[in-house]
């Protein structure tokens, strides 16, 4: 896979992590275009989800957790001692597998990231609740309920709530680690298809154990097996006629 | 051999309006039927969770249950071996062997011997695996070691799971995979010799492949075991069971084999639920 | 709602239902080019009909990525089957009307039956018609009208025989009949199992629309 410098959002290179002693990701080449959803698939164990967090410096509350390699984002590195990692991921928002809403109000949630930003002008607030929850397709189902508890929402409004969280501080790379496995399908068909309206104008990597999700919603896929990167490419050609024989028997379910 | 081309008119199999409801009749003459519900009821306080569940399952089959969160189905599931009794009032007849295990005479302990559940969540016991596969029946009989270590060899071996295991039966149970967990609760499930097993997703918490080696269990226990799972995921019911029934706020929409429900189901809810068409 | 999913098969009805057309359209060219005696129209069939192949290779294509990336079922596979299976079925209508156009450059007779080529000429406009019209089957999801081309292919049928009859009564009468009577038989031939493909398609719409699979052409063949 040959990208074009210009046209990448994120560019990583070499990354090598260790768990302690015992190396968990091998040393993975990987970039992300500007805009589009890349899928990152492979069994547990396989390192995709070390890898994404690695991508905001997750692992930086973790003990023992050695991280090295190059991550170029946007021009800068993110591993440098000088990054912010509080503003970094505003720029690199994160959604997990379960819905995962504070303690209080729809509203209070959305505007929590800008809050701690400092803004405090409350048209300001209005304004990017509204858009945030818009984008989210959570808006028309809570805008009455604006100061309720995000907690008495249903599964899937709370993950939405948290897309739109995460929206509100205009990050440029969406990261969202197993978003719909812990929904019914429903829900999970309605985050699918927020995410596919905010392909165009985001990039996102979705890690995900749901290969016929990767294969509906994804441009790109790439494939993990044992901490390396075996494959990556259109999402098409992966489904279709992969090259590497390792990535023909994960998709097609041969696990033997 | 079965009749693949259709030399009937077009017009007897154009249904211009599709119906509201279809549930196979389980004839019993030609199916041997397991367990089947009747006038099923399910309240939670005062709201109806369930209501006109009438299903009958046939033996040594495996049917899924599918449906959006709230339709029921898991509702249904956890009413054939009685889990709602506690938060639920359930109302109706459940036969198993001629008798109505919907009652108060039943012993809701020794039933469940012959109708076990296993949850979404691994949740073995943090014991051994041999001890995990034991204790149910420790609890309530007496067991000599060797026919223990037979029932523990055969438990395991029927989840799929002896070989991976039996050089460590005395290890934590809490050091395995989430597959291996899911299968040594199916084991554990198993040991008590059941003859009903219910199983309520139990592999969406679990990534492809454990998920791909509880399913192959599943194929390999219907030999023996009359199985009932409720899936979110409509691969999973397609690739493993034999019947589905789709649920619908709380009802049964539509009951039949899998490969017709998949391919040419009656009903427009189900279509559309099945092909993913939830808007 | 499954935007994705329903842009893409809705575009991939729209490439197929506008092949149906163009093979309906080239065929009524090739019939007319035949009757007409005209070379230079026959050529033009001959040139174009790499448009036809390029256009089933990529309907297939689309099919097989659909049935990768979104494993249909129900209604969505029954519609992407049946395109799948169409679609060679409207190529080999479009090589049908390929062979009509050789026999137009090739042919060797000077002398004519009058009355057969305007047999033919009808026998092309009425299957150019099937099809266009199992075309419109296929888009208003009509059973019942697929099922009815068999009826309107029968007709055809006994066009055919009557060609043959014809050609072979010709050909005894007179010797310099016998190079053009040929082509004739071989031309209602062609014309023949165009109308036995259009109940193809007819059968793969009944299966679209109510998942069943019937057999439309039971074997009347009155000819060839």
């Amino acid at each position: 896979m040959t990208d074009i410098k210009q046209d990448n959002i994120l560019e990583t290179r070499d990354v090598k992590l260790w768990y302690g002693q015992k190396e968990a990701l091998h040393g993975i080449n990987l970039n992300f275009p500007k805009k589009g959803i890349t899928a990152l698939i492979g069994p547990s164990g396989s390192g995709k989800s070390t890898y994404l967090r690695a991508l905001n410096r997750m692992h930086d509350l973790e003990d023992n957790v050695t991280v090295t390699g190059t991550f170029d984002f946007n021009g800068t590195d993110i591993y440098a001692p000088t990054t912010d990692t509080v503003d970094l991921r505003k720029q690199i928002g994160m959604v997990f597998q379960q819905p995962n809403p504070f303690p209080f109000s729809i509203y209070e949630n959305v505007a929590f990231g800008l809050k701690l930003a400092g803004i405090k002008d409350k048209a300001v607030l209005d304004e990017a609740v509204e858009k945030s929850l818009k984008q989210s397709s959570v808006w028309e189902e809570v805008k009455d309920d604006l100061h309720k508890s995000a907690l008495g929402l249903s599964g899937g409004q709370q993950q939405r709530v948290s897309l739109a969280r995460v929206l509100a501080t205009s990050p440029d790379l969406l990261l969202l680690d197993e978003p719909t496995s812990a929904l019914d399908p429903v829900s999970s068909h309605n985050i699918e298809e927020t995410l596919l309206n905010l392909r165009d104008d985001y990039a996102m990597i979705i890690v995900t154990h749901s290969m016929s999700q990767a294969s509906r919603i994804s441009d790109r896929t790439a494939f993990f097996l044992s901490g390396d990167l075996i494959e990556v490419d259109a999402t098409k050609h992966i489904f279709l006629n992969p090259q590497r024989q390792e990535t023909q028997d994960y998709v097609s379910g041969r696990f033997g | 051999m079965a009749n693949n081309i259709d030399l009937k008119p077009v017009s007897e199999f154009i249904t211009e309006n599709a119906p509201e409801r279809f549930i196979l009749d389980m004839n019993s003459d030609k199916h041997e039927i397991a367990i089947s519900t009747k006038d099923l009821q399910v309240y939670y306080g005062d709201n109806l969770a369930l209501s006109e569940g009438d299903l009958s399952f046939e033996r040594y089959k495996i049917t899924s249950l599918v449906g959006a969160s709230g339709s029921g189905k898991s509702t249904f599931l956890r009413s054939l071996n009685r889990m709602n009794d506690s938060v639920a009032t359930v109302n109706g007849n459940i036969m198993y062997r001629g008798v109505d295990i919907n009652t108060k005479a039943i012993d809701v302990y020794e039933m469940r011997r012959h109708i076990g559940m296993v949850f979404q969540r691994p949740n073995p016991f943090a014991k051994s695996i041999y001890n995990n596969i034991t204790f149910a029946l420790t609890q309530r009989g007496h067991y000599k070691k060797q026919e223990l270590d037979e029932i523990v060899e055969t438990s395991l071996k029927q989840a799929a799971l002896w070989d991976q295991v039996k050089d460590e039966l005395n290890k934590s149970a809490l050091a395995l995979s989430g597959g291996q967990a899911q299968r040594l609760v199916i084991a554990r499930a198993l040991a008590l010799k059941p003859d009903i097993l219910l199983l309520d997703e139990p592999s969406s918490a679990l990534d492809p492949i454990s998920s791909a080696q509880v399913e192959d269990t599943l194929l390999e226990l219907k030999n023996q075991y009359t199985i009932i799972i409720v899936t979110h995921n409509m691969q999973q019911a397609a690739r493993i069971s034999d019947y589905t029934a789709f649920f619908h706020m709380g009802k049964v929409i539509e009951y039949d084999l899998t490969r017709k429900i998949f391919t040419r189901p009656k009903v427009a809810l189900t279509n559309d639920y099945i092909s993913g068409n939830f808007g | 709602m499954r935007r994705l999913f329903d842009e893409e098969l809705a575009d991939l009805d729209n490439s197929f239902t506008e092949m149906g057309m163009l093979v309906s359209q080239t065929i009524q060219k090739s019939v007319q080019s035949f009757v007409d005696h005209d070379r230079e129209g026959a050529k033009a069939i001959l040139e174009n009909d790499h448009q036809i192949n390029e256009r089933e290779a990529a309907i297939e294509k689309k099919t097989f990525e659909m049935i990768a990336l979104y494993q249909p079922v129900t209604t969505d596979l029954r519609e992407i089957v049946t395109i799948l299976k169409a679609v060679s079925v409207l190529e080999r209508m479009g090589d049908q009307a390929r062979n009509i156009a050789n026999s137009t450059i090739r042919v060797k007779g000077t002398k004519h039956i009058a009355s057969v080529e305007q047999s033919l000429g009808a026998m092309g406009e009425q299957v150019a018609t099937m099809v266009s019209t199992v075309m419109e089957y296929y888009i208003k999801n009509d059973a019942l009208g697929a099922e009815a081309i068999a009826d309107e292919n029968q007709s055809l049928s006994k066009r055919a025989a009557q060609v043959r009859f014809d050609s072979v009564e010709g050909m005894k009468e007179d010797a310099e009949l016998v190079d053009s009577a040929a082509d004739y038989l071989v031309i209602a031939g062609y014309l023949k199992r165009i109308g036995d493909y259009t109940t193809d398609i007819a059968e793969w719409i009944v299966y679209k629309r109510t998942g069943k699979i019937i057999e439309l052409n039971p074997g009347y063949n009155y000819f060839i």
